[in-house]
């Protein structure tokens, strides 16, 4: 595309806007309406996740080895650990290492490790120390561990606890997939439907301009254009609408919830402005060549 | 000489049974100067978008400028077009642009360069008498004027045919003269003239080629004929 015809195609896009600023204001009200609520769903999304994560991280499986098994053997186990997909880290603690972990953890029972010390007895056993990439597959994983051979015993931590999050965890992203899909769907449809009327006013120039020998794609970029610039701003406005949910309503109330650490909005803003600038963008650009088709056929 | 336009044994019926062309085939010469006559519903309109591809014939065969229209894909329609200069009873002007605008407008489409926008508008807008309405908008116009942007916008890329679909039907009989007069000069350029009119006292004078189209079919076509010719 020449320089000149790149921006004639901007400053086209921005004169149909003007033309038509009423009906792009309504969508760009619509577009906002529906992206702020997209938005939210999205803040509890990543916080979800977040914790979910932190819990992954702080959730520690202790895979106990059996006492036959020979040294020579450790680093075969610890190659069948790390194969499985879901194993994010792996560790070994010796017994050795495990006992002075103890000692130290437990300074106060000095006597018991003293006596133990003294008389060469090691009652821990070598352990890997494993964390996991996706916690929702923490039983499966548990379970292909559990079957490795020469593991003695695994020590699941918060279980009960971890199931419960789970649960709650995966009931909220199946409810913010579905929202967050049927209401990009729904923005989209309602789009295509404002800027369809936008188009009555530039229906007798995309007329002219068929005739005069336009080709469909010079017709429509600034269209596009004019999509883009409705998409943007309904993004910055759903955006700004967003963050003062976030800062007063949703940090005051989810301070409430003791289990849930919710993130500071910095934290997470260029994630949210990308991913409501990227839903703005599509639904404006979509919206925006679809709704001009019919007037093709000329 | 070139063949410009040809329909060989073209028909049109429409999805509600009318049959709006019926077994028309007719040539016309680089370089002619012809009018396409009839009383209302003769197939006049649909001629007219047989040849600009608006839509398709039911039977037979549509040649511009050489190239067959039944072999020409939707997305190259447009080049088609640029080959054409259109000019509508209704003149079709945008009316948020001003003259100088609505001629380069169809250049824009075009792809060409600003520099040679600025060069070829003012003379094309010379030719039609416009230079001092450059920056004028079209409601501030006359009919007639109007009438002048629009064979200006269709002459500004140079086509090798002129349809005026028209093109004195919205003007006073003075201003119909002077809008015959200006597609004459055209011609003596060498551009290839098709207008089609109801103007009985412009055609008659002009003493051009007349093609009287009735019920779809073509009832005479005559060299320097008169109107009611048949």
């Amino acid at each position: 595309m020449r320089g000149s015809r790149f921006f004639y195609f901007i400053s086209q896009g921005f004169k149909y806007f003007k033309t038509n600023k009423y009906i792009s204001l309504a969508a760009i009200g619509v577009l906002a309406a529906c992206l702020f609520i997209v938005g939210n769903f999205w803040m509890i999304y990543l916080n979800v996740d977040i914790n979910l994560h932190r819990l992954e991280e702080e959730n520690q499986t202790v895979l106990f080895l059996d006492d036959s098994v020979e040294e020579e053997a450790f680093p075969e186990i610890e190659k069948q650990i790390v194969a499985i997909e879901n194993v994010d880290t792996c560790v070994f603690v010796s017994k050795e290492e495990a006992f002075a972990d103890y000692r130290e953890a437990y300074a106060e029972e000095y006597e018991i490790y003293s006596e133990l010390t003294e008389s060469g007895i090691n009652p821990l056993r070598n352990s890997f120390a494993v964390t996991m990439k996706d916690i929702t597959l923490y039983q499966e994983t548990v379970y292909q561990l559990s079957k490795i051979e020469g593991v003695a015993r695994i020590r699941k931590q918060n279980q009960t606890t971890l199931d419960g999050i789970m649960t709650v965890a995966k009931t909220i992203y199946f409810v913010c997939y579905w929202i967050m899909g049927l209401l990009l769907v729904a923005s989209l449809y309602i789009i295509m439907n404002t800027i369809k009327i936008a188009r009555f006013t530039n229906q007798r120039q995309i007329n002219i301009m068929k005739f005069v020998g336009a080709t469909d794609w010079f017709i429509r970029w600034p269209f596009i254009v004019e999509g883009c610039i409705i998409g943007l701003l309904a993004a910055l406005l759903a955006y700004l609408f967003v963050w003062y949910t976030y800062v007063n309503v949703m940090v005051k109330l989810g301070g409430t919830i003791a289990v849930l650490e919710l993130q500071p909005f910095e934290q997470v803003s260029r994630q949210m402005l990308l991913m409501m600038c990227s839903c703005g963008l599509l639904v404006g650009v979509v919206g925006s060549a679809f709704s001009i088709r019919r007037y093709f056929d000329v | 000489m070139l063949t410009m336009l040809e329909f060989e044994h073209v028909s049109k019926v429409y999805g509600n049974g009318t049959c709006a062309l019926d077994d028309v085939s007719l040539k016309i010469e680089e370089g002619e100067f012809v009018f396409i006559v009839g009383p209302s519903g003769a197939g006049k309109s649909t001629l007219i978008k047989l040849l600009m591809k608006e839509e398709d014939p039911t039977e037979g065969k549509i040649i511009v400028a050489g190239q067959d229209l039944s072999s020409l894909r939707h997305r190259d329609v447009p080049y088609l077009r640029r080959k054409m200069g259109v000019v509508f009873q209704d003149f079709r002007l945008i009316n948020e642009l001003n003259v100088f605008d609505n001629v380069a407008f169809a250049m824009n489409v075009t792809n060409s360069s600003k520099r040679s926008i600025e060069r070829r508008v003012p003379y094309v807008l010379s030719l039609m008498n416009l230079a001092d309405k450059a920056r004028a908008f079209p409601s501030e116009l006359s009919g007639g004027e109007q009438q002048r942007v629009a064979l200006a916008r269709a002459l500004v890329n140079n086509p090798m045919l002129i349809v005026a679909d028209e093109p004195t039907g919205n003007i006073d009989p003075h201003m119909s003269w002077e809008i015959m007069g200006l597609l004459n000069e055209i011609n003596m350029r060498k551009t290839t003239v098709l207008v089609v009119t109801h103007e009985k006292n412009l055609v008659n004078a002009m003493k051009k080629r007349v093609i009287y189209l009735e019920k779809g079919r073509v009832r005479s076509d005559r060299m320097e004929g008169q109107y009611s010719e048949r």
